[in-house]
């Protein structure tokens, strides 16, 4: 069969290449609420411009905050407004940068499949809605993983 | 053993050997027993292939004329160098080491030039199919670099001052 020879080749620089147990992710997942009006969390107030500028909204609200410690190659999952769902895959840490896979999912969907690699502490963003011109709405992600 | 359900996330880890050598096994012994996961291992393979002929192909193409005069230059640089100290000083410089070091630094100048760790890819025109490769200058805060990206209705904005990068989904929100 294909695969039983695939894991001859596959599985030795699996092996070699060994994932960095001595040092700890933190991953941070924030979801913010973004709408045209209205006031702004006040933890979000040195964003505040940033996401101005990236979504065009102007109030900003955190609706959900989750941090915790995640395992290196393996799957985790942070639970996000409107049934979503953030599945991340930490991959390796190379010079500060967190490589890893990240799925925004609502439901059985993937909104979004990609592969990133994030400097340490750095902070990635998704956002899903419609353009500040014509939507009222949006939720922003905001992604930050950080080695130890 | 694992299900179509459970393998579905971990077929392209699996090809690209990123996962842990236990889950690996998992993963092929399921495809071992299902053709159409199978036939999901094969196509990605086919598609990783291709990746890896276009990027040798690319290197290929890459115009390298201008490197090797460069260092029969550094050559004749070093050479003099050393005839010099060799006289003045009196000692007996190993040229062909330091030669070969100089070699060795342009190549890897060039090496990084070619694949350096700012290699970033450009906006996403919504189908998931990455743009041509651009350089950034420096290496900003919030750097992020996206080796892949898949979606419908997709788009990528960034925030210059601060590098910031969002992947934008145009989609409805209905969490009210």
């Amino acid at each position: 069969m294909l695969t039983t020879a695939l894991v001859a080749v596959l599985a030795a620089p699996a092996i070699a290449q060994a994932a960095p147990s001595d040092t700890t992710l933190r991953i941070e997942v924030t979801a913010v609420r973004a709408a045209d009006s209205g006031p702004s969390d006040p933890s979000l107030v040195a964003l505040r411009p940033r996401l101005r500028r990236l979504v065009g909204y102007r109030a900003f609200q955190v609706v959900n905050q989750e941090a915790r410690d995640c395992d290196w190659r393996s799957e985790a999952h942070f639970s996000l407004p409107g049934g979503r769902r953030l599945q991340l895959l930490p991959k390796s840490l190379d010079d500060d940068v967190v490589r890893m896979q990240v799925r925004l999912l609502e439901g059985r969907h993937r909104l979004v499949d990609t592969n990133i690699r994030v400097m340490s502490g750095a902070t990635m963003m998704f956002g899903v809605g419609r353009d500040a011109r014509v939507g009222d709405e949006a939720l922003i992600i905001l992604l930050k993983p950080e080695a130890k | 053993m694992m299900s179509c359900t459970d393998v579905a996330g971990l077929l392209e880890p699996f090809v690209d050997s990123e996962l842990t050598p236990a889950t690996l096994l998992d993963v092929a012994r399921h495809a071992g027993h299902c053709r159409s996961c199978e036939a999901q291992v094969a196509d990605l393979l086919g598609v990783r292939e291709a990746l890896v002929t276009g990027s040798e192909r690319a290197v290929a193409g890459l115009d390298l004329s201008g490197v090797w005069p460069h260092v029969a230059r550094e050559m004749d640089r070093v050479d003099a160098q050393a005839a010099w100290r060799a006289r003045s000083e009196g000692r007996r410089v190993s040229r062909r080491l330091v030669v070969w070091g100089s070699v060795a630094a342009i190549a890897a100048g060039a090496m990084l030039m070619m694949r350096g760790p700012f290699l970033t890819t450009g906006p996403v025109a919504g189908d998931g199919a990455p743009a041509a490769p651009t350089r950034v200058a420096k290496r900003l805060p919030n750097s992020v670099y996206i080796d892949r990206l898949a979606g419908k209705d997709i788009a990528l904005r960034r925030e210059p001052k601060s590098g910031t990068t969002m992947i934008w989904v145009h989609h409805e929100v209905q969490n009210r």
